[in-house]
């Protein structure tokens, strides 16, 4: 289990986080909501350990996050960044290839192998395999990277897992979206991974996430289950927009309707 | 589409290994007096006491001049195209070549420097200078490749902007440099700078080649090792860490172990450039970017480019030389601009 405890995030004299006190469980779905430039992916990179706290402190299954080496968080971590560029034409399986590398020595055994090609077929991306990434689509990129990501924490059931996932649906169609956090939320519950998502899409937040933390202004602000949070008046309070919250017609969660902004009188008046 | 070709990695091996037998066969026997294949190949045997046999009257041709020569160009092409593939893994980029950003200037400047300023050097025993510019030139090339490597760094992505300025900035100084220690320079000084501006092998001998040779062959070893993390940082730095690898620590090792292979080149041959461009990239043409295959290969073809380049300078108007570096920058030059453009219809990553 991640443990955080009031975890300060300074750089260049600004403070980032604030006492982030949160828990992530094996087996559970985290959602991560908030505004721009609230801290959500310093939250992420702190749970990567990218970057260390000025205060409070991480656990990690009873140890300190700090105590692990880096192999160690690798074969039990695994982070899927916003964006990865690439300039070199690696094709899709040397891609998913590289996510074994915390567990092989020089060459893949069979069971990485089996574990690549899981991995691709799960993400739905196995007829790629011999595609150059430099000439696939953004969204075919993302589900590449995830692909990667999870064959790194596949295979080693003996520990608690986790997967730390910065916005894994931001370039894929409405299909893809709903396929990814399924994929992640069947995985959590079979295989007990622990997942951090960091999400804009509420609704998503609403349909798969099993706990929300609530970032504003690197506050934690709510965190609780779904249902409790994602209600009219902390959305409003949190994005400052209105919005309305109602039932999910077929599922047992909440749903959130914008509704629509008129801008103010004196922001129209100072443009014209 | 990927138009990678899907041989396995022995048989490109094997062809390029071929490749750079012929070539070395070629170089051996051509020259201002042409030797008989026959006459090379008994002289090598001879030498290694295997064969016992009468190899004629040009064995010292061979051996004292013409064979060091050979090896010089192998292993300071492998050095060079080595180095280039482990920079542009590196810097994340296709065009970081050691030559174009300016780590090779910086190598000769810091050479230069030693000549024209050490009071005594062209007086030092020939052991002592042997030693002394290597070291310039290994310290110069460390120097420039950590101060480009940190002004290329934007939160942890690699400006390729920054990254060819720098280099731009560092080879102009560097030239300056050069330019204004040549009017300080006697007439003994200028002959051995003039062959710093345009590169030549023709100073190839063995005491040079048992001294060097070992520390480039170490460093590209060495760079061989790293082959899995330049994979991994191709994902991104960040992404290599979460991988389990020691961005920091693996960074400082690359960039010592290329600044000894760039730098004791430079001190043995002058400034080559483009080797370190052209190779890489053809082959990444061909066997895609997995720098497992991409490092090995990489030293092949560029042992055997520059053997053939050596070959051309040394024979194209003989029995005069032309300088080794217009012919490989007669190539890499026009590529350089071909590499420019394709990545400008290609999305453009400058």
């Amino acid at each position: 289990m991640f443990k955080l405890h009031n975890v300060c995030i300074e750089r260049s004299g600004k403070q980032l986080l604030k006492n982030i006190s949160f828990d992530l469980s094996p087996g559970e779905v985290l959602a991560v909501i908030g505004p721009n430039g609230a801290g959500k992916s310093t939250l992420l990179k702190t749970l990567s350990a990218d970057l260390s706290p000025a205060s409070g402190n991480i656990q990690l299954d009873d140890k300190a996050l700090h105590q692990y080496s880096k192999k160690q968080l690798a074969q039990i971590r695994a982070v899927l960044p916003q964006s990865a560029e690439m300039h070199f034409p690696f094709t899709v399986q040397e891609i998913v290839e590289m996510g074994r590398t915390p567990h092989s020595n020089r060459s893949l055994s069979t069971l990485d192998k089996n574990i690549v090609m899981q991995s691709m077929e799960i993400t739905q991306i196995a007829d790629l395999k011999d595609r150059s990434i430099t000439y696939l689509s953004g969204g075919e990129r993302q589900r590449v990277q995830l692909a990667r990501v999870l064959c790194q924490i596949l295979g080693a059931e003996h520990n608690n897992r986790y997967l730390l996932l910065d916005e894994p649906t931001s370039a894929l169609d409405l299909s893809h979206q709903h396929h990814v956090l399924s994929i992640v939320g069947e995985l959590a519950k079979q295989h007990g991974i622990g997942v951090m998502v960091i999400l804009h899409d509420l609704n998503l937040a609403a349909l798969y996430a099993d706990k929300v933390v609530v970032l504003k202004k690197g506050e934690v602000t709510h965190y609780g289950s779904p249902d409790d949070i994602l209600q009219a008046q902390p959305i409003q309070n949190v994005f400052g927009i209105s919005v309305a919250a109602t039932r999910h017609p077929s599922h047992a969660c909440q749903l959130i309707i914008s509704n629509r902004k008129t801008p103010s009188k004196e922001v129209i008046s100072h443009v014209l | 589409m990927s138009t990678r070709s899907k041989l396995a990695f022995p048989v490109y091996f094997g062809l390029l290994l071929s490749l750079l037998m012929i070539v070395t066969g070629i170089s051996l026997g051509t020259g201002a007096v042409n030797i008989p294949a026959k006459e090379v190949f008994l002289t090598l045997t001879n030498s290694l006491h295997i064969t016992n046999a009468d190899a004629g009257n040009l064995q010292s041709v061979l051996l004292n001049i013409r064979l060091p020569r050979v090896i010089l160009a192998i292993i300071v092409g492998a050095a060079l195209a080595v180095s280039g593939a482990a920079m542009q893994g590196l810097f994340r980029n296709p065009l970081a070549d050691p030559g174009l950003v300016g780590i090779s200037s910086g190598a000769a400047l810091a050479a230069v420097l030693v000549i024209v300023l050490v009071p005594t050097f062209t007086e030092l025993p020939k052991s002592l200078n042997l030693y002394l510019l290597p070291i310039a030139a290994f310290i110069g090339s460390l120097v420039v490749t950590m101060i480009v490597h940190r002004l290329s760094q934007v939160h942890g992505k690699t400006e390729v902007s920054t990254l060819l300025l720098a280099g731009i900035a560092i080879n102009a100084i560097a030239g300056a440099g050069t330019g204004l220690l040549t009017y300080m320079a006697d007439d003994t000084q200028l002959r051995i700078l003039t062959f710093w501006s345009m590169g030549s092998l023709g100073s190839a001998n063995w005491d040079q080649l048992i001294f060097a040779g070992p520390i480039i062959l170490i460093a590209l070893v060495g760079i061989n090792f790293h082959a899995k993390a330049l994979n991994a940082i191709a994902l991104g730095e960040a992404e290599a860490g979460h991988l389990g690898y020691n961005l920091e620590s693996i960074k400082r090792r690359l960039i010592v172990l290329v600044a000894l292979a760039v730098g004791t080149s430079v001190a043995l041959s002058g400034t080559i450039g483009f080797v370190g461009l052209v190779i890489p990239h053809l082959l990444r043409l061909i066997i895609g970017p997995n720098h497992r295959m991409l490092l090995p290969l990489s030293a092949l073809l560029g042992a055997s480019l520059l053997l053939g380049a050596d070959l051309i300078a040394r024979t194209l108007i003989s029995p005069a030389e032309l300088p080794i570096g217009i012919i490989t920058t007669i190539i890499g030059g026009p590529f350089f601009l071909w590499l420019l453009l394709r990545f400008r219809r290609h999305g453009g990553i400058i």
